[in-house]
């Protein structure tokens, strides 16, 4: 499974997480971190995942901006790539990807 | 804070667009530029241009917090001679008050509408005036010259002065005259 | 020119248009609505002559100008709003979201009855049902209360402790449209008096990165609550204090109560807004026959001045509150409800009698509220501790 960034959350909000902070530690009015969505792995819930050809992708980004979880990652050669740990198996990317370079795979039996 | 403190309570019945409000409004300026104290309202209704309205200036030297309605002014303004017939403008009027009118005729034909009422009945040509020194007839200004000459609620000048503040250059000017006008001129 | 007092002829919403102009938001999101128009229209006169700053939205209804302003406020920007009855209604939703993400919002409030039927007259209700809100909540009396207000409201929002939204009122056309005597500040007192930087803890900024109005769920909502209901606490405190800054600053006392001849008064009437004033007016006219009347008038609702309130009624047998808001099958008026509760079990409390009036924006009279305080007596008399009256209708 391709997992091509590390993505963590911030140590403060693992910490939040991990404690169960209350009202007087919780930043005023809820505002979290960025990345703290990195805590949330979404990919556990697809029962399919997007598998990219990349030698029919045209580097033309359309996933990349319109996958809602932004699990498609652009590799060094600007191709795409699907960040399996997030990917919701939603199918946006497959839809609209002009090159048909997109298969949404079934992983669960 | 003071207690109980002398208000004095005028109405001003005239008709929409003949500008009740501004004249009630600026009379409560002039008194407010003498350090008096004031509560100055129009009545608000669904109303358009011609219908009958109304607007209050309550007034007194000493400071107060009461807010309600005028149910017995002291001094009635009426701006329209037509209104006369159509509507109760003496309604309220405290007994030895004074009623000032836009009226072109003599002031005994006046009478009739206010029997039984004990008041000072004055009346200027307002109309008149208005048309021969500003232009239109819109007399409001000029009835408060009137009004300020038989009541002395508040000082003339204090009435040019928010007068000359309130419509600049030529309209002010035109007013000025016709304000003096009616104050020379109620009877 | 600090210090010099300038007085003027001004309506309700003339003063706080201007007030407004001296604080100079930074944003103004507003829709119209009788009797709040004179506000934005005077102030939109001042934006498009330049003299203020602000950024102007005319937007499509209440719901999208609060909607902008809590926007415009998590960017840090100082933001002014003002509505009435339904349009406060229609933004009522994002009242929570205003205070919720903690946005330091200031909204004039033109007091107005609710529909149906459509009436266009002054009546609070408006602004009590916002209680719960988690909001800061101030009446005025006057046009000059209501200039005053303007300008305490932000800084009572914008306080680090407190980081609430604020909203203040006055009743339509007996206030907003009424011309008074106003004294104004100075532009340099204002600017003096305001915090300069935005306090807030955070904001957008492009240096950071932050999410603001997350999914919360079971495990996080109260806490996130619980943070409010710790600033409304603080807020009390805070309030009191800009109050004394204020009064030493204009040279009007402004506190959170009026006490009006209540030292040796034994019957009191407790009331907000122009009724109070009335209030006042009855008590002069009742002392000078020789009872002991006094009136309290309550400037912050909330949070509920309990404290304040519970010292003011001290030696009173019996109050009259007088409520100019609606509330239907209640144990009480509103205004009854909370003095109900903060003084329940104390020592040395007054009996408690409401009076439902004015609705509508039909005034209390003087002689009304004269009679209304024989029978807070005779009430009294009876051994009756608690009592809802509706007065100044025909049966």
């Amino acid at each position: 499974m391709e997992n091509m960034i590390d993505k963590k959350p911030p140590e403060e909000f693992e910490r939040w997480v991990k404690e169960k902070w209350g009202s007087s530690k919780i930043p005023e009015g809820g505002v979290v971190p960025y990345h703290s969505s990195y805590g949330y792995k979404t990919g556990a819930w697809s029962a399919f995942k997007a598998v990219i050809d990349k030698e029919k992708c045209i580097s033309c980004m359309n996933c990349f901006y319109y996958c809602p979880d932004s699990a498609i990652i652009m590799d060094e050669n600007m191709k795409a790539t699907c960040d399996k740990v997030f990917c919701k198996g939603c199918g946006i990317c497959s839809k609209n990807c002009p090159a048909d370079a997109i298969e949404m795979r079934r992983v669960t039996r | 804070m003071n207690t109980l403190a002398e208000i004095t309570d005028v109405r001003i019945n005239g008709r929409g667009g003949q500008g009740a409000v501004t004249a009630s409004r600026l009379l409560a300026e002039a008194a407010i530029l003498e350090g008096q104290y004031v509560h100055a309202f129009p009545n608000f209704g669904p109303e358009r241009a011609g219908a009958p309205v109304t607007s209050f200036a309550r007034i007194s030297p000493e400071p107060f917090t009461e807010k309600t309605e005028v149910y017995e002014p002291l001094i009635v303004v009426v701006i329209d001679p037509s209104l006369l017939e159509d509507v109760p403008v003496a309604a309220g009027l405290k007994d030895g008050g004074t009623i000032v009118v836009n009226y072109d005729g003599m002031k005994e034909n006046l009478v009739k509408y206010f029997e039984g009422i004990q008041a000072n009945i004055f009346k200027v040509d307002g109309s008149k005036i208005a048309v021969e020194e500003i232009g239109r007839n819109v007399p409001n200004l000029v009835m408060l010259g009137a009004l300020v000459k038989v009541t002395g609620i508040v000082k003339l000048e204090s009435l040019i002065s928010v007068t000359l503040n309130r419509f600049k250059g030529v309209l002010g000017e035109k007013n000025e005259v016709a304000i003096k006008r009616a104050y020379e001129e109620v009877v | 020119m600090s210090g010099i007092r300038e007085v003027k002829g001004m309506t309700g919403d003339e003063a706080i248009a201007n007030a407004a102009k001296l604080v100079n938001p930074d944003v103004v999101a507003a829709y119209p609505i009788t009797p709040q128009t004179i506000i934005v229209e005077h102030f939109s006169d001042f934006v498009s002559n330049g003299e203020v700053d602000t950024s102007y939205i005319p937007v499509e209804s209440e719901h999208s100008a609060m909607s902008a302003c809590v926007g415009a406020s998590l960017t840090g920007a100082r933001v002014f709003t003002a509505s009435a009855s339904a349009g406060l209604a229609l933004m009522y939703e994002i009242l929570y979201v205003a205070s919720g993400l903690r946005c330091p919002i200031v909204l004039a409030v033109a007091n107005r009855a609710f529909s149906a039927p459509i009436n266009i007259h002054g009546e609070c209700t408006d602004q009590m049902v916002c209680r719960d809100a988690s909001w800061i909540s101030l009446f005025g009396e006057s046009a000059q209360e209501a200039y005053d207000e303007t300008i305490l409201s932000f800084k009572i929002a914008e306080h680090p402790d407190v980081m609430l939204p604020a909203m203040f009122g006055v009743e339509g056309f007996i206030v907003t449209h009424a011309l008074e005597r106003v004294e104004s500040l100075s532009k340099q007192q204002v600017e003096d008096f305001l915090p300069e930087s935005r306090a807030a803890k955070y904001r957008f900024t492009p240096d950071e990165i932050m999410s603001f109005g997350s999914l919360v769920l079971q495990d996080y909502y109260m806490e996130i609550k619980r943070q409010q209901e710790e600033a409304m606490i603080k807020a009390y405190d805070v309030t009191k204090k800009v109050m004394e800054e204020f009064t030493e600053m204009s040279g009007r006392k402004m506190e959170v109560i009026e006490e009006y001849k209540l030292e040796d008064a034994e019957y009191a009437f407790i009331s907000y807004g122009a009724t109070a004033g009335n209030a006042k007016a009855v008590v002069d006219r009742l002392r000078s026959k020789g009872e002991k009347a006094g009136a309290l008038k309550i400037r912050l609702y909330r949070p509920f001045p309990s404290l304040d309130i519970h010292e003011a009624l001290s030696g009173i047998k019996a109050v009259s509150i007088l409520d100019r808001s609606a509330t239907f099958g209640s144990p009480g008026t509103i205004l009854q409800s909370d003095l109900s509760t903060a003084l329940y079990g104390k020592e040395n409390v007054p009996t408690l009698h409401g009076y439902i009036n004015g609705l509508g924006g039909r005034v209390l009279t003087l002689p009304e509220i004269e009679e209304i305080y024989q029978k807070t007596k005779e009430y009294h008399d009876v051994g009756m501790t608690t009592t809802l009256d509706w007065v100044g209708y025909r049966s």
